[in-house]
């Protein structure tokens, strides 16, 4: 350990030996756009002003503004225009800052909660889309992976109606990388039904990066990288919050959640905020019967405090995800024959009345966060960054059938329990604005541990992450550039059960990845968008050493320890067109060559067990091409009335075989209208929306081996209500939102259930929200 | 800053002790196993000649996946005769020897075990007990014998919570064997 200490020594050292020596560097910059909240077009001549200085100044004739000479500190921003609800928001400038100002300029704005949001530089060259505001809010009480599933070109990995995970441009699970409030989520992601740990109301908003993203946020990032951020802390004296209810009729459940936050009185510089979730669910129905066992449950909290003065400021936080999800009775079977027999039945032959009970199959979580962070201005020259995470991953699985030996049975013992434990470390220092050019340089290192007990399924292990990164940016009129390089090196040492022995195997993996992407505005309304990348990932554990029974798939899952790391080019395309008010288009298009992509692919003969046979299923590997278009628009037809359309198109080939991949999702498309009425009495920014959303049948997958062929094609009508209630400090949000108003009866091709029963049935979903002091 | 820097110090060698017993290499533990069915094992008594007692296993000892069955017998009987057919399912993986059948005739009134003759073959099955709702169970049956012939006989053990019906296809699947069969 001793050469471990000495690079600690030199840390220190090279911390320390940034230029501390300075006073005050009242230098910085502060400038912006003004821009109409909710059309997005820039403001002309609103006035902007730092309350209590005497910095003001009138935007100029495309909403730009600037503040020169600013000492780093906390400022009030007014900003006040004709026809605009003038809007106040602090700020903490610890460098110099570019920032948007969405102002709610007609009366028919419903957002009241952001005012300021900064401009994120990492990301203005990549393809990104962020749920907030009125998007995120008609979200509540939808799981995190149904919420993701507005933004076009995310789908759902469903096992049933609680278990959602997020897949992007056709990729889940180990692909997709989730960032929750900067902490990158480490659970037992790599099976499919196993839901992101993640309470979604922590969450100000929801940002999503479409594409390659690597360089910054390590391996796995091949699909893309889900960011859930909470709002900055607090700049308040005030204790201000809000309360989130939400109620919905199909399960009959609902969410209760709430938030609080202030400032120390007397040391102005800590801020704290307490937050807290409760959800429960029912059985869920679908049209003609209720899914027996399809009740869940979930307590969540957390609590951060954070510390911030002029130059350098730390933050900690910690929380605790923890939930208990029914599986639905039908889908645990024994073999391929009970796979055969359910898949043959038009009603599951074991379903139930209206019940909040819980019993087997059912699973169990509880996921604890704990984070440390700091930030330390280096002179006038940039900001290091340091955050230190721990995270405790603890997931246990109940089969259907309890053991059969009486003693056994009273233990209740899960039939698979895995813990991991992560602890995180990166380390960034960030340039200040150099003549357009700014840098970020840093490294991160990850340890794990995983333990698990139960039937054997994936093995013990540890393994250690380490990486390397740099990125230049550079940044000119309406010129935006960045490239980036990053270098990994993976270690990983597993006890794989080999009899009644578990033998270790180690094996590791480096890679260099590259990312180099730029946006450029051609004219006021069109500005384009491209991003070229690598990213990579070393094969998960399940991939290399999986052996073992799957009763919820009805398979016998075999990894392969010879697999090679998998390794994506992503080239992503995006064209954003504004016409004022009238019309918003964007368009992206993409392309995904992975090298060694690992599937699932079915072997014969099947494994012979004392329960039957089942179906084996070996991890392969081969080269993949992904590609597909998202597409967005908005019209305004009259005044208060909108178009709006979507659509996602994909398609995945195997280029060895020049055949298909099972479970990629099939072409969306969705189309509807919105009325925005203005004002109605004390009911203000109020709208209604009505969508029909067109799923396509998988046609590309009925040529692959599976036990029922894609289901048909669906069409689901959803609709959406809402309005605010605006007092002199607190604000009423009220939503309701209406899911398969005709009761359709559908199974979507990559739900899991598909073989056993029909998706939901019709769903009322309420949602209250309380802001007070904001 | 020196308390800036004190915080600094303080937290690195907190992360240092982390990082040494993080370092540490772990120690293998066996995980827990759950309950496993390993043997299934069919005694066949010739009612006509009580002392002739012909017997027959699957055995898998470590599961599902993993080795192959380290046995699979063929039953052989004779034609035109009568047996009481006992079964015994065995956990071997453990020591001592767990015998679910035991278990499983305690919870009678959830299981249920069918025999698929194959078309063919000479033989017809009865159940020989009953549980608690007077329901079958088949852990002791009656199989008749004809004429020569060879074929299979499938021997299987629904979990039926609740919902035994006497339908093979309801329920979940603890055991599914199909024993090849000669009629000799």
């Amino acid at each position: 350990m001793l050469h471990l200490r000495n690079i600690f020594i030199l840390i220190s050292i090279l911390i320390i030996g940034i230029n501390f020596s300075y006073a005050q560097n009242c230098k910085l910059t502060l400038s912006g756009t003004i821009t109409d909240r909710d059309t997005k077009e820039p403001l002309p001549y609103a006035s902007v002003a730092l309350k209590g200085t005497k910095h003001s100044a009138v935007a100029d004739s495309s909403g730009g503004f600037s503040f020169q000479n600013l000492c780093p500190g906390t400022y009030i921003v007014e900003c006040t225009h004709i026809g605009c609800h003038p809007i106040e928001d602090s700020l903490t400038l610890i460098e110099s800052e570019q920032i948007i100002i969405h102002l709610p300029h007609q009366a028919h704005v419903l957002e009241h909660i952001t005012v300021c949001e900064k401009k994120d530089d990492i990301d203005k060259t990549k393809v990104m889309a962020t749920l907030q505001n009125r998007d995120l809010f008609e979200t509540r009480g939808l799981t995190l992976g149904e919420a993701l599933k507005k933004i076009t070109g995310v789908t759902t990995l469903q096992t049933g109606p609680s278990i959602s995970k997020p897949v992007i441009h056709g990729m889940h699970s180990n692909r997709v990388l989730m960032m929750s409030n900067g902490v990158r989520l480490e659970g037992q992601q790599w099976g499919s039904e196993h839901a992101p740990e993640i309470d979604p109301f922590l969450a100000k908003e929801i940002s999503l990066v479409k594409g390659a993203a690597s360089v910054r946020y390590g391996s796995d990032a091949i699909a893309g990288v889900v960011l859930v951020n909470p709002a900055a802390m607090p700049n308040n004296q005030k204790i201000s919050g809000e309360i989130l209810l939400t109620g919905n009729t199909n399960s009959q459940g609902g969410t209760v959640s709430g938030i609080l936050e202030g400032n120390f009185k007397k040391v102005s510089a800590l801020s704290w905020r307490v937050q807290a979730t409760a959800k429960r669910n029912g059985n869920t129905r679908t049209p003609n019967y209720w899914l027996k066992n399809t009740g869940n449950t979930e307590v969540n909290f957390s609590a951060a405090l954070a510390y911030h003065k002029d130059t350098w400021g730390i933050d900690v936080f910690y929380s605790q995800f923890n939930s208990k999800i029914g599986i639905f009775a039908g889908s645990h079977i024994g073999n391929l024959t009970d796979l055969e027999n359910a898949i043959a039945r038009q009603t599951p032959n074991d379903t139930s009345g209206f019940s909040y009970t819980i019993d087997r199959p059912y699973q169990k979580v509880q996921h604890n966060t704990a984070k440390l962070s700091a930030y330390l201005l280096t002179g006038t020259s940039g900001k290091l960054s340091y955050t230190f995470s721990f995270q405790n991953n603890h997931r246990r699985e109940w089969d259907k059938h309890k053991p059969l030996n009486d003693s056994l049975a009273a233990l209740n013992k899960p039939e698979f329990d895995f813990h991991i434990f992560t602890l995180n470390n990166e380390l960034i220092w960030e340039s200040n604005n150099y003549r357009n050019f700014t840098s970020s340089v840093g490294a991160s290192w990850m340890f794990q541990n995983n333990y698990t007990e139960g039937r054997y399924f994936i093995p013990n292990f540890i393994s250690h992450n380490a990486g390397l990164f740099f990125i230049q940016k550079y940044k000119k009129n309406k010129w935006e550039l960045e490239a980036g390089i990053r270098g990994d090196y993976k270690y990983l040492l597993a006890n794989v059960k080999n009899g009644n022995t578990f033998p270790s195997e180690t094996l590791s993996w480096k890679n260099m990845v590259f990312d180099v992407g730029g946006s450029y505005e051609i004219s006021h309304s069109v500005t384009t968008r491209i991003n070229f990348g690598k990213a990579w990932r070393a094969p998960a554990v399940n991939e290399l050493f999986a052996n073992g029974l799957h009763h919820g798939a009805a398979s016998v899952e075999v990894g392969n320890k010879n697999l090679k790391l998998e390794s994506a080019y992503n080239l992503t395309a995006e064209i954003d067109l504004k016409v004022k008010e009238l019309l918003r288009v964007n368009l992206s298009a993409y392309t995904n060559f992975i090298n060694n992509y690992i599937y699932l692919q079915p072997v014969l003969p099947a494994t012979l067990t004392i329960s039957g046979a089942f179906p084996t299923f070996d991890y392969r590997q081969a080269n993949a091409l992904f590609m597909g278009i998202d597409a967005d628009a908005r019209l305004k037809v009259l005044k208060p009335l909108y178009l709006l359309g979507k659509a996602s198109l994909l398609r995945a080939e195997n280029r060895n075989t020049a055949g298909f991949f099972p479970m990629i999702p099939a072409n969306r498309y969705e189309g509807g209208v919105e009325i925005k009425p203005g004002n109605w009495k004390v009911l203000s920014d109020n709208y209604f929306k009505i969508t029909g959303l067109y799923v396509s049948r998988q046609s590309l997958a009925l040529s692959l081996i599976d036990y029922a062929p894609p289901p048909p094609a669906y069409y689901l009508l959803n609709a959406d209500l809402g309005g605010s209630i605006k007092l002199k400090h607190n604000t009423l949000n009220l939503g309701i939102s209406v899911q398969n108003i005709l009761n359709t009866r559908y199974r979507d091709y990559m739900d899991r259930f598909r073989y056993y029963a029909d998706a939901a049935g019709i769903n009322v979903l309420l949602r209250v929200q309380f802001v007070f002091n904001n | 800053m020196s308390q800036f820097l004190r915080l600094i110090t303080h937290y690195s060698l907190l992360i240092l002790i982390i990082l040494i017993q993080a370092c540490k290499p772990k120690e293998v533990v066996l995980p827990n196993e759950t309950e496993l069915i390993t043997t299934v094992k069919l005694s066949f008594t010739d009612s006509s000649n009580v002392g002739n007692i012909l017997t027959f296993v699957f055995r898998d000892i470590d599961g599902a996946g993993g080795n192959a069955p380290t046995q699979f017998d063929t039953i052989k009987l004779n034609s035109n005769k009568t047996y009481t057919m006992k079964l015994v399912l065995l956990d071997e993986s453990k020591t001592p020897t767990d015998s679910t059948s035991n278990e499983v005739l305690e919870e009678g009134i959830d299981h249920q075990f069918f025999f698929n003759i194959s078309s063919g073959l000479n033989i017809t099955t009865s159940y020989q007990d009953l549980d608690a709702n007077s329901k079958p169970i088949g852990i002791q049956s009656k199989w008749e014998t004809g004429a020569i012939a060879n074929g299979t006989a499938t021997v299987v053990l629904k979990h039926q919570p609740g919902i035994k019906d006497g339908n093979q296809a309801t329920g979940e699947t603890d055991v599914e064997v199909v024993f090849p069969v000669r009629v000799e």
